[in-house]
């Protein structure tokens, strides 16, 4: 149901259907200008999937668990917030966002052929058609210094097999653990149902860890100040306003980090949601 | 065109309570273009991300004829065009983007590849502009898509201005040579003192030859909005309380973006969420 005016929007805020606050920390090896995944970071770290699998709000490495909702119902945000107390002024994180609908691992960066282990993902259990959902490939166990290129094949939102995403970096500088790697589609795709076979141009010389995530991006919380907390307002500032969150959920953060650091401190969450028909 | 009335209606409207659903318009490029690397940014120089592999599937292709792009182009951000006689207005917006910069929303009304950076007859664009169509706030871009030569030399168009005189030719700036020689470089061609803008561009050329024939164009676009992005990577914008105001998307739109790079790394990712509602 639509918050009609500011008075009503007022009052929402004051008492949310449901809020929280939580947090993650960032991984202690970072690279400049790389994104990197809070998948498997304290508290609630997420395990190094292996078989295919979907993800739940239930799913050790959820960000929050979500509350239930009624049927047709969705949450929307009332309120984003993302705060880095303590942050150096060199290396403030923004964070993106996403549903983390489906993912797997095992697969190896000195393999050359395609790579079909653990393959295909599962069904998307949320977004079922795929549209709007993006292909990300996520590292677990670091793969080697040789840079390559990497491609998917894929199965597009109108259900149609054997897509070949466009070639990325991989390997090189990007290879250590939580590094996240998103994939390019095929021109005029709009986005993956599932990912049939990964395959690496030429060996990254360690084969390491790494496998498919499936995701639906939801809200971008920039972070860009270790004094001053980031807050969004969606029904007043407009950004995220109308990203709907399904009561089961997966919240997975993907921090996209300025500059090289360690031991980053814990970046704190606040969210809030109301009720609203799908 | 229609009006945001009131802060309530904002507010109703962001919350579903409009006539029309309200959209996300997203985005999400990727430092790729035809599957390989793209050329160094440079510092100061834009960078145009027409044709960025993007993980949603919007990809630009190299034009060849003169065409006027809209929403239904190959590379446009996807949004449904507004129902009623209502305007579609862009309110907020957030953004990932792994390069200190600033970011480039525009409409892109015309474009035209395929001329060579080794003619320096005039080379014919022409081509009908279906949006903005009186001028004001066009901008002409020369944009390349292979690389020119290494001799510098300059370019200038003969266009149409805001008033409709024809036969405008546009101050000369430079062309080939170190950083204006690069794929995906846009160069802005300034107008003539007084003239605010363009309804039509009849042709290009160079003074001199830059010695490869590469492969550039003319772009013609309206920019909608622009986003700073600083060391931490990510920016919101709220259009109604900051500047330019709530962002007026036409119907059948070509949004585009560019990117002028405070670095020598193109961005891995910039990932943008636009909110737009009906009024």
């Amino acid at each position: 149901m639509a918050i009609a005016t500011y008075t009503a929007l007022k009052a929402a805020l004051a008492a949310p259907r449901w809020q929280v606050t939580t947090t993650k920390s960032t991984p202690s090896t970072a690279n400049s200008d790389r994104i990197v995944s809070l998948w498997g970071q304290s508290p609630n770290a997420g395990a190094t999937p292996a078989t295919a699998a979907t993800c739940t709000k239930a799913t050790v490495g959820a960000l929050v668990n979500l509350p239930p909702v009624g049927s047709g119902k969705v949450l929307r945000p009332l309120r984003l917030g993302c705060s880095t107390p303590g942050q150096s002024s060199v290396a403030r994180p923004s964070m993106l966002i996403l549903d983390r609908l489906s993912h797997q691992g095992g697969l190896s960066g000195t393999v050359t052929t395609e790579q079909t282990t653990n393959l295909p993902t599962a069904a998307l259990p949320r977004y079922t058609t795929g549209a709007g959902v993006m292909a990300f490939l996520e590292v677990y166990g670091a793969i080697g210094s040789t840079g390559t290129t990497v491609t998917i094949n894929y199965t597009n939102s109108a259900g149609t097999a054997g897509r070949t995403s466009e070639a990325r970096a991989f390997g090189g500088t990007p290879r250590d653990p939580s590094v996240i790697v998103p994939i390019p589609l095929a021109d005029g795709d709009l986005g993956v149902r599932s990912v049939e076979g990964v395959t690496v141009l030429a060996s990254t010389a360690t084969a390491g860890n790494f496998g498919v995530v499936l995701a639906r991006p939801l809200y971008v919380i920039p972070c860009d100040d270790g004094v001053r907390r980031s807050e969004i307002i969606p029904a007043l500032g407009g950004a995220a306003a109308r990203a709907a969150v399904y009561d089961d959920a997966c919240l997975w953060v993907v921090a996209l980090l300025a500059a090289a650091a360690t031991g980053l401190p814990a970046q704190s969450f606040d969210f809030a949601w109301y009720e609203d028909t799908e | 065109m229609g009006a945001i009335a009131s802060l309530d209606v904002h507010i109703n409207s962001l919350t579903g309570g409009g006539p029309a659903a309200p959209q996300a318009l997203q985005i999400a490029k990727v430092n790729r273009v035809a599957g390989i690397a793209p050329v160094a940014t440079v510092a100061g120089f834009l960078t145009s991300l027409w044709q960025f592999a993007d993980c949603l599937g919007q990809v630009g292709s190299v034009p060849g004829a003169v065409a006027a792009p809209d929403k239904s182009t190959a590379g446009a951000m996807r949004f449904s065009n507004p129902g009623g006689g209502r305007q579609l207005w862009g309110v907020g917006s957030g953004w990932l983007c792994a390069q200190q910069g600033t970011l480039i929303i525009y409409d892109r009304l015309l474009h035209i590849g395929g001329l060579s950076g080794t003619s320096t007859s005039a080379q014919t664009v022409g081509g009908t502009i279906s949006r903005n169509t009186g001028g004001a706030g066009n901008i002409v871009w020369a944009e390349i898509y292979t690389a020119l030569g290494a001799t510098a030399t300059t370019i200038t168009v003969s266009y149409t201005d805001q008033d409709g005189n024809a036969g405008q030719t546009s101050s000369a700036v430079a062309i080939g040579g170190t950083n204006l020689n690069n794929a995906q470089r846009l160069i802005a061609l300034p107008l003539l003192s007084g003239d605010t803008g363009v309804q039509a561009v009849a042709s290009a050329t160079l003074a001199a030859s830059t010695l490869t024939a590469g492969n550039f164009g003319i772009t013609v676009g309206r920019i909608l909005g622009t986003v700073p992005i600083g060391p931490g990577g990510g920016q919101l914008i709220d259009y109604i309380t900051g500047a330019p105001g709530p962002i007026d998307i036409p119907t059948d739109a070509c949004l585009a973006m560019a990117f002028m790079p405070a670095g020598t790394t193109a961005p891995q990712l910039v990932y943008g969420d636009l909110t737009a509602f009906e009024a």
